[in-house]
């Protein structure tokens, strides 16, 4: 089974499910951008303590955030290495050959670690909380004004949420022709380079084949409920700011002043 | 006069009843291959049909011209009056729903209520006026209680009965059923089948109704049997008609219902085809 | 070639937040030359109990023993090879899994995995072609080309070329046509008359009664039963209904006709025994 969180919707109805999606994108992205800026303890702190709140307003458990991280591990802790190893500095903890571990190297690497796992964390939230067909939706209305320079904003939002649907589908049939030619012997364990290439065709094209039938399938099916084209169609998640999603503005508002105010502080 | 005014009339209301009909259609799977040559077919307003065949017969190429979704070579396909053409395509599609055979190629949805609405979306519905033709749709195929939950959640048989109300909400005057139950397990199967009763039942003349299958124990439940195979019409009747021959059903392919079968093998035999109350009423009769 | 199942527990995820048990101290025999139909509601466990038995799931304790071979948590992936030369699965739409540029080349794909000489796994493909009926003049041809029952044929040869001693089918009938159903049960039995070990999933009653010598029934992750076909159908008709599990055609018929009265003197299983039970009560009256 699929244990990839990210990109995977869970229906609630929490806070935060119910703040309109451009809400959240906007806040996951205007947070993101603000820890460019962190760069001492106490502002991770700070926008750690944002996340674990948002994550409890959620109301979801805190297992699925964890399953969210655990398919990265290996790109967190490859990063985390590199880190440790390579950066440069006094004083030395310890060193074998070339290789040093200082000081700022472990600084360095818990800060690229902690970043890495709030950023993930936090677009965990927004896929968590919201339907693909919204996040679509938002991106269109977001990058609206784009429809006068000639960018087809409303035919890619479509293929954007169409796309977020089929992920786990094709997930799955990953794994079903990977059992099928395992059964039938297939290895990708031994041979060296070229024969290891070659052992994947077996599963890329039955995996194309199989994609471009249901593109095909999907297309018919969207033909005959009447599609016509992205751009003339109405909206059955209609997006609109309530109440709640200026409290959330002025939150994040709120956030990011303090943010700007600790690491000034840190600073002194 | 009078006369043939009257007749100009008949001919209107007629053709008012015909939702579909099919003359002189050829179609070719590519140049070697000719699948139907000279095919006919009309189909009145309110039946139920069932199109049956074995798998590779063109039963599915046949509903996939009729809503032009491929093109024939020459022939006429009219629906409700209206000649198929790329001028007329949008307006027959809007009169003609479809559910096909993979449960999951046809999900367009993040959620249920999503999918439904899609082709509303299309229709370009007010979307205030969405909630309530979603929830309408819904409580028909009895998945009112799923509206927000993600396809990956539901069994085969949900997934097809919310494709079957996400045509149900675009009011469709014809729903084709192309192999919908194909893919499901006897529980899926058994409830699409009870569900397409119901509708029938909601409906009546108002809903003409072709699925097309290779299950006879599906086939029986139609007002109207049509057998099709190589792109020919082989048989086509009640299924009373149809049912009796045997021999034809079995070269191409077929098998009979199971009722029918069973008819077949007792002593003494009822006069003619029954379905199956009608056989356990025969049979409790007999008995007393 | 018997397979054994002992105290066989299966969780997806063992060990983290995610894990999910599905299946529960499964112990079962399955004896070699005969066939085995393995029936359930839809999620309760046989797809991946079969999965155990070529070893593309590791038990995560209790082990299993294929012949020879003993599969428990500990086996190492590089020896399951082995297991797999002997135990072929034919998946679910196993035409999802053609890739080749030709019907033969694909077919030859797993004798050659498992070390035959190019020579030796054309000789087998073709044996295992003409065996699921492919006709020669298609052998040549791309696999994408033919028609849906020709490619469910090629994917079935796919899975028979290494010649296995075990063949396995998850729901090997789904979207098979009445003819491709009947082709099937013959096959089925075929490979039985070559001494193979034949396991097969199925929702068709009719299907498990018509080839199989044994049952196993599960639910939930659980064996609830494991007993021939004639004396799992003969239970109780309350315990059907609590397995969700289906009678054979027959067997249903002869209940509705039970409650409206028609009563017979067993419950019949196919056609033929429902024909003549019913010919002797109305001949009785």
């Amino acid at each position: 089974m699929n244990n990839i969180m990210i990109g995977r919707f869970v229906s609630g109805n929490s806070w935060v499910h119910r703040l309109d999606p451009r809400t959240k994108m906007l806040i996951t992205f205007v947070y993101i951008l603000v820890m460019l800026w962190a760069n001492s303890w106490q502002t991770y702190a700070w926008t750690t303590l944002f996340v674990i709140v948002l994550v409890k307003l959620t109301d979801q458990p805190f297992k699925l955030y964890w399953d969210g991280l655990k398919p990265i591990f290996w790109l967190i802790l490859f990063t985390v290495v590199l880190q440790l190893l390579f950066t440069p500095g006094t004083p030395v903890l310890f060193s074998f050959g070339p290789l040093r571990v200082t000081v700022p190297g472990v600084i360095n690497a818990v800060y690229v670690m902690v970043r890495f796992v709030l950023i993930i964390l936090m677009s965990t939230i927004l896929t968590l909380t919201t339907p693909p067909t919204s996040i679509a939706n938002a991106l269109e209305s977001l990058l609206g004004p784009l429809k006068k320079i000639g960018i087809p904003v409303a035919e890619l939002s479509l293929m954007l949420a169409i796309a977020l649907r089929f992920v786990p589908l094709l997930m799955d049939e990953t794994q079903k022709i990977m059992n099928a030619q395992k059964s039938r012997g297939m290895s990708f364990s031994t041979g060296g380079p070229v024969k290891r290439a070659k052992a994947i065709i077996p599963l890329l094209i039955p995996l194309f084949v199989g994609a471009l039938q249901r593109a095909l399938d999907l297309a018919n099916a969207m033909e005959v409920r009447g599609f016509k084209d992205a751009v003339q169609r109405t909206k059955y998640r209609v997006l609109s700011y309530q109440k709640t999603d200026k409290l959330a503005f002025v939150a994040l508002g709120g956030f990011v002043i303090i943010f700007f105010v600790i690491k000034e502080l840190a600073h002194v | 006069m009078k006369h043939s005014i009257k007749r100009k009339n008949y001919d209107k209301i007629r053709v008012m009843n015909q939702a579909i009909k099919i003359n002189n259609l050829k179609y070719n799977y590519d140049s070697e291959q000719t699948l139907f040559h000279d095919f006919n077919l009309e189909i009145e307003s309110g039946q139920w049909v069932a199109l049956v065949g074995h798998n590779g017969s063109g039963k599915s190429t046949l509903a996939k011209l009729i809503l032009g979704l491929i093109e024939s070579e020459s022939g006429e396909i009219s629906v409700f009056g209206e000649k198929l053409s790329i001028d007329t395509v949008h307006h027959v599609r809007e009169q003609i729903g479809m559910v096909f055979q993979n449960p999951d190629n046809q999900f367009v949805g993040a959620t249920v209520a999503d999918d439904v609405a899609f082709g509303l979306e299309n229709k370009q519905l007010p979307s205030s006026d969405m909630p309530q033709v979603i929830d309408e749709a819904l409580t028909i195929v009895g998945m009112q209680d799923f509206k927000d939950r993600e396809p990956h959640m539901l069994s085969g048989g949900q997934k097809q009965r919310v494709a079957l109300a996400s045509v149900l909400a675009l009011q469709p005057k014809i729903i084709i059923l192309d192999e919908a139950t194909a893919m499901l397990d006897p529980d899926g199967r058994a409830t699409i089948m009870k569900t397409l009763q119901n509708l029938k039942l909601k409906f009546g003349s108002e809903l003409t109704l072709i699925t097309i299958t290779h299950d006879m124990d599906e086939a029986i439940l139609a007002d109207r049997v049509v057998v099709i195979n190589d792109g020919q019409l082989i048989l086509d009747g009640e299924p009373s008609d149809v049912f009796s021959q045997y021999d034809i059903l079995r070269q191409n392919g077929l098998e009979l219902p199971f009722v029918v079968e069973l008819e077949a093998q007792l002593k003494p035999q009822p006069d003619g085809y029954l379905n199956e109350r009608e056989l356990i009423q025969w049979l409790s009769h007999l008995k007393k | 070639m018997a397979i054994t199942f002992e105290k066989v527990n299966f969780s997806y995820g063992a060990g983290t937040t995610l894990a999910r048990s599905i299946l529960h101290d499964v112990t079962l025999q399955i004896a070699t030359g005969q066939v085995t139909a393995i029936v359930g509601q839809t999620g309760s466990g046989k797809s991946t109990l079969i999965q155990h038995i070529n070893g593309l799931l590791k038990p995560t304790s209790g082990r299993i023993i294929i012949d020879d071979f003993q599969l428990t948590a500990s086996t190492k992936e590089k020896i399951l090879v082995q297991l797999r030369k002997n135990v072929g699965i034919v998946f679910q739409f196993p035409e999802n899994q053609l890739f080749a540029n030709t019907v033969l080349e694909d077919v030859m794909y797993a004798p050659l995995n498992f070390g035959a000489t190019k020579a030796e796994a054309k000789l087998a493909a073709e044996q295992a072609l003409k065996r699921v009926g492919v006709s020669s003049e298609l052998w040549y041809r791309s696999p994408f080309e033919l028609s849906g029952g020709q490619m469910r044929r090629v994917a079935m040869a796919g899975a028979l070329s290494s010649n296995p001693n075990v063949v396995i089918m998850d729901e090997p009938a789904a979207g098979l046509d009445p003819k491709g159903q009947a082709e099937l049960l013959n096959l089925v039995q075929e490979l039985k008359a070559l001494g193979k070990t034949v396991v097969f999933i199925s929702h068709q009653m009719d299907h498990v009664i018509a080839v199989a010598d044994q049952v196993i029934v599960m639910q939930n992750g659980h064996v609830v039963a494991q007993e021939s076909p004639k004396k799992l159908f003969n239970r109780d008709l309350s315990w059907f209904e609590t397995m969700k599990l289906d009678l054979p055609k027959a067997g249903q018929l002869a209940e509705k006709l039970r409650k409206n009265g028609v009563f017979l003197s067993r419950r019949p299983l196919t056609l033929i025994e429902l024909a003549d039970l019913i010919n002797k009560e109305v001949d009785h009256e």
